[in-house]
């Protein structure tokens, strides 16, 4: 990753390095820095260490630990870490539009901030997940709280073991200063004062502002994406301004049988879950699709059915279709 | 051999572009030589294809007995050639076959009369069921599968061979009879020596180049022309007839000796779509289109990537309206009944033209109205349905009410007023307003005003159980609930009933979180009622820490309600069910 000096309503000072292997430590040159607030921000050498094993590659890219801002260190987050691939199984479409979205062909052509509406287990965390994998850039993850605060969204302030102030900043902010690429993940949970903090990061003036230190104003780095997850039920409260902004709005709709018994054999892996097993399965979650003692269900259940109907079957085998009925049951009935 | 009088046109079947290159070429290089055109339509159909296209811009489709069809609309590039060919009055000669037969012929016709009689696509399909034998007949057994658009369809063909690779058809035997029957004909016309202009389909085009080059020709028989008929195709279907977008194909023919420019149309189409929708939303629709062509492997959106641009950044209203100026095509007729055989037809290379579907809510007019008027968000990403519930639970609801009336310490509140049909004496005051109103509806009554003698609260009962489903009731009162549906049986978590409220129930229900029952039922009666008259075993603390002022509610234990009234309230069944309309009839 190239050093970025960024020269807006104060001075920072980027730790960031590129030949430094993960892990390791090194020392880094102090960036020149050209600043209309002078100079009294800038340290001496800085160090860095750089996150490793994140997702996309994060680790060559190199996510630094800190950047400094007027003297402040500030503390930036850790992407997401995945030991695997996450693979997107059918609905292809779906895929399509968000990787559409993303897509900047030049500096004027601003990649969009797409919203993934849909009901709860349907993949729309695991749809983000896999398209940003696709960048091979850094992915981070926030979950939204309703007593959230502006300031979570940017740079909070936290207290060590040593009675220190820390500034924390969240992974909104790291990702947008690291070009890397964050799921605001049911962002409708958020109340309504935290919008205005994110508003002008989704315009043309891509920038972030954080309120605890005045003057610090990040500019989105190029490859900085976001991504908005919501479900249905939850829509409908957030403002307009913030509305306005989140465009395209790709909606996910339970896919057909087809293909979810493509997303059960890859959740449901071979040879711990048989293939006489997950198509026992299949038949089950069809009748239960019919009947109307069962609600409707999302992948997301058809594959907690499957495990625990495994489970069950661990426990008392010998009645396989008790253990589907009973799994079915237990996870998808009115009752 | 010496090719250097052939001029190979590739196209992509239905393309403006690849038409208006066959167009720019003849009449940049030839307007003043001599050539002749050799384009890849079956020997035979001279007449019939000549026919259809002196009734251009009327589009139509020459269908045979065995459901192949040639779409005789502007921007297919052979049928541009045959334009060009009316217009400039040079040789023209259709190269390619009906049926290039190989081995037994009265095979083929059984194969031509079972194709006819079931529909060339199943007998393909499925052709041991038939009793054909396709090995027998093609040479290879013929793969069903739908087809593959290729990449980049809008370059043009000197283009697409830098940044594309044409690959060939699967080779079946009766691909490779047609390209060794067309390579045979275009020899004959290259010996002759004039300048050959070969307008070729892009998927034959090299294998046709590469016979061109063979010394020993296989014999075959080309004297199985089958019978065709010409359909005219009415606006609703031209869709079917091609991927080409049918107001680019009217943009073609307008202008089919100037400019073409398809970023303008396709701008052309968003802005003439616009209604109310803001430019910034206009601009993103466009520019998304783009990208979702990208990662389709196109330059350029078509109909359905268009509709999927405007409704995932505007909405469905926005979509349907594209979708209809994306398939204007004027000179179509309105009138004339649909082209038997014109759904699902294959082209010569048996390729279909493949459709997707978008599924699109347009809003109502009135309903963006209501919205507006109550000031919430349209569209509405929510529904409803209306029921009938069991008699027992609404008289009970009636005893309810009378009781916790009774408790009510906000009743009669200064609310205002409301309007009544002057009987005897003024009560409150003459109500000029409604007089007035009353006068303009020619309704000469006088209105008085009377004060309003129902409670400033909200009644909130909260039986602190999970929910899965809001519902809202507004028969015997108005009011808005939680609960857990199990079949047809409604187990309330909460409800909040509401004696007095200015807007309908249906507009607030979708405030609700059956999450969060509880404290959502708070913050929806809140808004829409001054005070709260609240039934819960949560306590006071609840309601401290969400910070309601004290003096707005009143809360009392459930055990305050009698439990008869209580628990007989709790659940109900439904015994009508899907109602799309009210049952009151209100």
């Amino acid at each position: 990753m190239e050093n970025r000096h960024i020269f807006m309503d104060g001075n920072i000072i980027i730790r960031d390095s590129t030949p430094v292997r993960s892990g390791q430590e090194s020392n880094i040159q102090e960036p020149s820095l050209v600043s209309s607030f002078g100079e009294e921000g800038i340290k001496g050498s800085l160090k860095a260490t750089i996150f490793s094993d994140t997702m996309g590659n994060a680790g060559d890219t190199g996510i630094p630990e800190t950047l400094e801002y007027k003297g402040k260190i500030i503390h930036l987050c850790t992407p997401v870490t995945l030991k695997e691939k996450v693979h997107w199984r059918g609905q292809t479409e779906v895929y399509r539009k968000l990787l559409a979205a993303w897509i900047s062909h030049s500096p004027q052509d601003l990649p969009m901030n797409p919203l993934l509406l849909g009901p709860s287990g349907i993949g729309k965390t695991t749809l983000a997940m896999a398209v940003a994998q696709s960048f091979s850039r850094p992915v981070f993850m926030m979950n939204c709280q309703g007593d959230m605060e502006p300031n979570d969204l940017t740079v909070n302030l936290s207290i060590d073991s040593e009675k220190n102030i820390q500034y924390v900043a969240s992974p909104l902010f790291t990702a947008v200063y690291t070009g890397g690429i964050i799921i605001l993940d049911e962002f409708t949970r958020l109340p309504p004062h935290a919008y205005a903090s994110i508003a002008p990061l989704l315009d043309h003036r891509r920038y972030l502002e954080a309120s605890i230190l005045p003057g610090l104003r990040i500019p989105a780095h190029p490859e900085f994406r976001i991504v908005f997850t919501s479900n249905y039920d939850s829509y409908s409260g957030i403002p307009d301004y913030i509305e306005s902004r989140l465009k395209p709005r790709i909606i996910l709709e339970n896919p057909p049988m087809a293909e979810l018994k493509s997303i059960i054999d890859a959740n449901l892996p071979s040879p711990y879950y048989s293939r006489e097993f997950k198509e026992k399965l299949v038949e089950y979650l069809e009748i239960a699709k019919k009947s109307s003692k069962y609600r409707e269900f999302s992948p997301r259940d058809a594959i907690l059915i499957g495990r625990l109907a495994h489970r069950l079957d661990k426990i008392g085998p010998g009645d396989d279709e008790g253990n589907f009925i009973a799994a079915l049951n237990m996870t998808i009935s009115y009752v | 051999m010496n090719i250097s009088n052939l001029h190979l046109l590739t196209y992509v079947p239905g393309v403006a572009e690849h038409a208006r290159e066959v167009n720019r070429y003849i009449r940049s290089r030839f307007s003043r030589k001599n050539f002749i055109f050799a384009i890849d339509l079956p020997s035979g159909f001279e007449e019939t294809v000549l026919s259809a296209v002196k009734k251009l811009p009327v589009v139509s489709i020459i269908l045979d007995i065995t459901g192949r069809g040639i779409p005789v609309i502007p921007t297919h590039a052979p049928i541009e050639a045959v334009r060009l060919y009316l217009e400039s009055g040079m040789d023209m000669h259709f190269v390619d076959s009906s049926l290039p037969v190989r081995g037994d012929i009265g095979e083929w016709y059984r194969f031509v009369d079972i194709a006819r009689n079931i529909g060339l696509e199943r007998v393909l399909g499925d052709p041991k069921f038939y009793g054909i034998s396709l090995s027998a007949l093609f040479g290879s057994q013929y793969e069903g599968e739908g087809q593959k658009i290729p990449s980049f369809i809008h370059l043009s063909s000197m283009y697409r061979e830098r940044v594309h690779a044409i690959s060939p058809l699967e080779m079946t035997e009766y691909i490779d009879s047609r390209n060794r029957l067309m390579a045979k004909r275009v020899k004959k016309l290259i010996d002759s020596g004039e300048e050959i202009v070969f307008v070729c389909n892009e998927r034959n085009a090299l294998s046709v180049l590469r016979y061109l080059e063979e010394k020993e020709q296989v014999p075959f028989d080309d004297r199985l022309i089958l019978p065709t008929i010409t359909c005219r195709v009415p606006g609703r279907s031209i869709h079917k007839l091609t991927q080409e977008i049918p107001y680019v194909m009217y943009a073609y023919e307008m202008a089919r000796n100037g400019e073409f420019d398809r970023f303008s149309i396709l701008k052309d189409i968003f802005l003439k779509a616009r209604t109310i929708e803001l430019p910034a939303d206009i601009e993103a629709s466009i520019r998304y289109s783009m990208k979702l062509a990208m990662t389709e492997g196109q330059l350029f959106p078509d109909t359905y990537l268009l509709a999927v641009a405007a409704r995932s950044i505007v909405d469905d209203s926005y979509a349907k309206r594209i979708l209809d100026i994306s398939l204007y095509y004027p000179f179509a007729d309105a009138g004339i009944h649909e082209c038997p055989g014109l759904e699902g037809y294959l082209d010569y290379n048996l390729q279909r033209v493949s459709h997707r579907t978008i599924c699109l809510k347009p809003e109502d007019p009135e309903q963006r109205a209501f919205a507006k008027k109550k000031g919430m968000k349209f569209p509405f990403i929510f529904g409803y349905y209306r029921w009938v519930r069991n008699g027992a639970h609404i008289e009970t609801e009636k005893r309810l009410l009378s009781f916790i009336r009774s408790l009510d310490p906000f009743r009669d509140g200064r609310v205002g007023h409301r309007p009544r049909k002057f009987v005897s004496g003024l009560e409150w005051g003459i109500d000029a307003r409604n007089t007035l109103r009353g006068r303009i509806n020619r309704d000469d009554a006088l209105y008085v005003r009377r004060k309003r003698r129902t409670s400033v609260a909200a009644y909130i009962i909260d039986y602190g159980k999970r929910a899965n489903t809001k519902f809202f009731i507004d028969r015997i009162i108005k009011g808005i609930g939680t609960a857990w549906v199990e079949g047809k049986t409604y187990t309330i978590s909460t409800v909040v009933l509401f004696p007095w409220l200015e807007c309908e129930v249906t507009d607030i229900f979708i405030g609700l979180d059956t999450n969060e029952p509880f404290p959502s039922s708070l913050s929806v009666a809140l808004e829409y009622a001054k005070k709260l008259l609240i039934f819960s075993d949560r306590g006071e603390n609840v309601l401290c820490s969400l910070g309601i002022p004290r003096n707005k509610y009143r809360i009392y234990p459930l055990r305050e309600i009698p439990s008869s009234l209580l628990e007989g309230y709790q659940s109900f069944t439904i015994v009508k069910d899907n109602l799309k309309y009210n049952p009151l009839g209100d």
